[in-house]
């Protein structure tokens, strides 16, 4: 494996509810330990309920751990974050066009070069979102919003992306579109990322490994190395080796 | 398409004539006296002839900076309280039962009571309007601010956006659908306010013409004036509807307007 930049070390998480005499504890992670090389592909797969999207916040730090501890090694700085973000909902701007809305990073960081603008272009390119770049996110569709918010995060070059059920929320069609399309990306950029997802064959088309994710409480039941070949595409989904990956997830999450 | 708005431009004018017809009909058929219903006719020479000689105009003024006024000091309060409260749980608890108060009195029973204390004219007018724009504005502020989903909260975390970059760039921003919805009803609030107390307070302005013509029983007077505090209210509520174009054209409830023009 590749250099480790992401350490998950014995990460615990657990939400406390109601109040003194009525106390809910409901642990939602458990001793959840992985690590990611970079360049790698590694989806976090389970049910609803198995903490891997609160497992996705604890390492982006918008949730701090109960126990245990996350490592990043990339660099980032005060201003620039090592990682990209992208959520379940495209959250863009509904003010700003599409690529005002890309741009968007620059803005909060403060410091935008000539070249970044380019590579946001080369980005639109990369997602076939050209001749979009002045359209607000209403005149876009629900997949082409998604797109844009993948170039968001990854205007500002971070080494690591994270993807919180990104295409969740799409129609199946539009969603094999753009698994496409981020495999395409993948491919030219080789960013580390960590996706989440519900769907055992979006786990398997996409990644190098699956870390496939129990309930009550959510802990790791399996670390699976995915040795499909790449490039992948529409014919990877029609191989014996795809079924047998997919079988064997769909055992063992029954 | 075009035919279609053509057609509902003559029925829409259509619906005034047939208004003004049945007016004059009635008046005709059963021999009204005008003390009691003027004729359309007069009542529209009596608007222009009170255009003509500065009346209107004079006490419009009047009526129209009061209610800027009023307006534009309890809407900015209404925003701060609201903006403030969205901000701090503990903020919004220690106002709220006082909003409660002032919301649940009827605004027109303090008016007497101002009268002792400030007189006729204007801090009376102004108080009640500063009083009915404050609410709504303050109420919708709450709203908008809240009403803002989790995760663009989170974009702006990720991206390490300082605590002025997340007001300005995205919390005020997401929030102007409702706020400038709080301030379409405070301005409907303020008219009314405005003219509610010149009518019971005033030395000045429309509503006092409204208490004039009603004692002299001159009801084309009273008519010609309440024609002109329609379309003062109009003029105003059209000024932020203006506003509100211009800021929102990105909301959903503008796509027919972009899209249509």
């Amino acid at each position: 494996m590749s250099e480790t930049v992401v350490r998950v070390k014995n990460v615990g998480r657990t939400f406390v509810s109601g109040d003194k005499k009525d106390r809910k504890e409901f642990i939602a992670l458990e001793e959840v330990s992985f690590e990611v090389g970079r360049g790698e592909f590694v989806s976090l797969l389970g049910p609803s309920g198995c903490g891997k999207s609160t497992l996705l916040k604890i390492i982006s730090g918008l949730l701090p751990a109960t126990s245990g501890s996350v490592e990043i090694t990339e660099q980032g700085n005060d201003k620039v974050p090592p990682f990209g973000f992208v959520f379940q909902d495209s959250v863009l701007l509904p003010w700003r066009t599409a690529l005002d809305n890309a741009l968007f990073p620059f803005e909060i960081m403060g410091k935008r070069e000539k070249s970044d603008e380019k590579h946001v272009r080369e980005l639109f390119a990369l997602a076939k979102l050209v001749g979009f770049e002045e359209s607000y996110p209403r005149q876009l569709s629900g997949g082409m919003k998604q797109r844009v918010s993948i170039v968001r995060a990854l205007s500002y070059n971070p080494p690591i992306l994270l993807m919180d059920e990104p295409f969740g929320a799409l129609d199946a069609i539009t969603r094999d579109n753009l698994n496409n399309v981020l495999l395409e990306i993948w491919e030219s950029t080789r960013k580390t990322v960590i996706f989440v997802t519900h769907s055992i064959s979006e786990a398997v088309y996409l990644s190098d490994r699956i870390i496939v994710m129990g309930t009550k409480p959510g802990r790791v039941l399996k670390d699976m190395k995915v040795t499909l070949p790449r490039p992948r595409n529409e014919d990877t989904k029609l191989s014996p080796e795809f079924y047998v990956y997919v079988r064997e997830l769909r055992e063992m999450l029954k | 398409m075009m035919n279609k708005r053509v057609l509902i431009t003559v029925l829409s004018i259509l619906f005034l004539f047939l208004f003004l017809g049945i007016w004059k009909g009635y008046i005709v058929l059963n021999d009204v006296p005008p003390f009691i219903l003027p004729p359309p006719e007069a009542v529209g020479q009596r608007f222009v002839a009170l255009i003509a000689n500065g009346t209107f105009i004079r006490e419009g003024w009047v009526t129209l900076y009061t209610i800027i006024l009023g307006f534009s000091i309890g809407s900015t309060m209404g925003f701060l309280a609201g903006y403030f409260s969205a901000r701090s749980r503990t903020f919004e608890e220690i106002i709220s039962p006082y909003v409660m108060v002032i919301q649940a009195t009827p605004k027109v029973s303090l008016i007497p009571l101002f009268v002792i204390w400030f007189g006729l004219g204007m801090p009376s007018k102004l108080l009640l309007i500063i009083l009915s724009a404050f609410f709504p504005v303050m109420v919708n502020t709450i709203l908008g601010l809240r009403s803002i989903p989790e995760d663009y909260s989170n974009l702006m975390t990720v991206l390490k956006a300082t605590e002025r970059q997340r007001v300005l760039k995205l919390e005020l921003p997401m929030a102007t659908p409702l706020i400038m919805a709080g301030l379409k009803i405070a301005m409907v609030q303020s008219v009314i306010g405005a003219i509610v107390s010149e009518w019971m307070a005033g030395d000045r302005g429309l509503g006092y013409l409204l208490v004039y013509g009603s004692s002299l029983y001159d009801a084309n007077l009273l008519m010609a004036s309440i024609l002109a505090t329609t379309f003062l209210g109009l003029i105003l509520y059209w000024s932020i509807e203006f506003v509100e174009k211009k800021l929102l054209f990105w909301h959903e409830s503008k796509l027919a307007f972009t899209e249509g023009t």
